[in-house]
């Protein structure tokens, strides 16, 4: 079963990086590392996964198995809380937007859920009254409440500070174990080098795919190297 | 026959305008399938902006204009009959200026909001959040901005109304001869059901046209900040002439019927 499956995907809209013929697929439970330089088109892959681009050319497939309620759950490296609502309300809003929760109860699993991520006094907060770590902290509570098929991660450590980077950490190993599907980007692989799941290198728009971190680690091209230390 | 740039540009922009009046018209459609909870209070929240805290300041316009424009009027008019000045409240205030100011203080002071905070959104990425969620701007968004200025603007023009023809009857009353219920039969006796209908009809045209204009402004904001106060700038223009516009067609066919 395919989740997420990118078919000669280009994508040029002159305010992006641009991705040119890509193709991959991610599958329950898999997690697809992309990395590369700045300007290499990462963020535009993650956004494409997300949905929040079309693509020029080829296709971006996302299934919406069922147990799922949402297709992505998406964090941003920037942006992307509503700045008229607080932390908790952000978190919640893609379930009781779509019904699928009713908004007490949504609140309480919030409210549980920030509390495990140390966000408990930052809950009515708006996000322009916060710092980054808050913000990133909601995004994931926001992503993982919305129980989505695939999790799409953008550079999720970078700006934070050690707590937040240890429970988002945390967080994301905890959905790995519960078989969770995730996409992950980030400028170097540092913090998770040893995790396991596929690498895609990106580079000025091109990728090439590496199927575990044995193979990433052998691997000969400079820029690669550069991304791991 | 081939048209200008500017023609051009006016007919794609009339387009995109029926386009979003076509997808609001949709979402009214599924309106019981949507969230109405949420976007009950996303519009009870537009109304409180846009109509409870406009209040004041149309209270002292309405007042201050309805006095003005009556005084004017009477000095001018100097061998007016006194059986005319209800007809001339009526006629002033209810049918043209009541609307048409309530509806410059609203693109003034809330279009320029709306405008300035969906393209904020644009830019911060807040679309994009909304959009990955599978969340559509168009009933979250732009709905309840929609409904809310509609009805804040039907309750402003009413407002405006009344205080227009009371500042007009506190002017009267000083410079006229005239006692309060000689001045109260008169304005009674010239307003009629098309004055109503003149005035809501037009509260209710222009609160859409000028929501409805300020959000597609909002939601052009592509790229960069610079491009902010741009699109307000063109949101303040369109929502004028579109107003104006409006206010003449509306006017002229209740002339006509």
């Amino acid at each position: 079963m395919i989740l997420l499956e990118f078919r000669g995907v280009g994508f040029d809209d002159g305010k992006h990086a641009t991705v040119q013929r890509l193709d991959f697929s991610v599958g329950p439970g898999e997690r697809l590392f992309v990395f590369g330089r700045s300007g290499s088109g990462k963020g535009t892959v993650l956004r494409l996964a997300a949905g929040v681009l079309e693509p020029d050319a080829g296709s971006v497939r996302l299934s919406h198995p069922p147990g799922c309620r949402l297709p992505v759950g998406y964090v941003p490296k920037e942006g992307g809380l509503l700045s008229n609502l607080s932390l908790l309300e952000n978190a919640v809003l893609p379930i009781v937007y779509h019904g699928l929760e009713d908004a007490p109860s949504a609140r309480a699993r919030a409210r549980a859920l920030f509390a495990e991520l140390g966000l408990s006094d930052h809950a009515s907060r708006r996000p322009a009254d916060v710092g980054v770590s808050a913000r990133r902290l909601a995004h994931m509570a926001r992503a993982v409440l919305a129980e989505p098929a695939v999790f799409v991660l953008e550079d999720p450590l970078s700006e934070v500070d050690a707590a937040a980077a240890r429970a988002i950490k945390k967080l994301i190993e905890h959905l790995g174990r519960e078989g969770r599907s995730l996409i992950l980007g980030a400028g170097t692989l540092g913090p998770f080098r040893e995790w396991e799941g596929r690498f895609l290198f990106l580079r000025d728009g091109k990728g090439t795919i590496f199927d575990d971190a044995g193979a990433l680690r052998s691997a000969k091209d400079s820029d690669v190297k550069a991304c791991l230390e | 026959m081939i048209l200008g740039r500017g023609a051009v540009s006016i007919l794609a922009l009339v387009g995109r305008v029926f386009k979003l009046h076509a997808a609001l018209a949709a979402k009214l459609r599924v309106l019981p399938s949507l969230n109405l909870g949420l976007l009950g209070r996303l519009t009870l929240n537009q109304i409180r902006f846009t109509g409870v805290q406009a209040v004041p300041l149309i209270a002292a316009s309405a007042t201050l204009i309805g006095g003005v424009s009556i005084m004017q009027t009477v000095t001018l008019l100097t061998g007016v009959a006194d059986d005319l000045i209800g007809a001339i409240l009526v006629g002033i205030i209810v049918r043209e200026i009541g609307p048409l100011i309530a509806a410059a203080i609203l693109i003034g002071r809330s279009g320029t909001a709306m405008a300035t905070e969906i393209g904020s959104m644009r830019l911060s990425g807040e679309m994009d959040a909304l959009k990955a969620y599978r969340i559509d701007p168009v009933d979250f968004v732009i709905l309840p901005r929609v409904v809310g200025m509609v009805t804040a603007m039907f309750c402003l023009v009413i407002c405006f109304d009344v205080l227009g023809v009371l500042g007009g009857f506190g002017m009267v009353l000083l410079l006229k001869d005239i006692s309060v219920p000689q001045l109260l039969g008169r304005v009674g006796s010239a307003l009629t059901n098309a004055d109503l209908a003149v005035t809501v009809l037009k509260a209710v045209v222009f609160g859409q046209a000028v929501s409805v204009l300020s959000c597609h402004y909002g939601m052009s904001v592509r790229h960069s900040p610079t491009e902010l106060p741009q699109a307000v700038t063109r949101a303040v223009v369109a929502c004028m002439i579109s107003v104006l516009a409006l206010d003449s067609a509306i006017t002229v066919a209740f002339y006509l019927l």
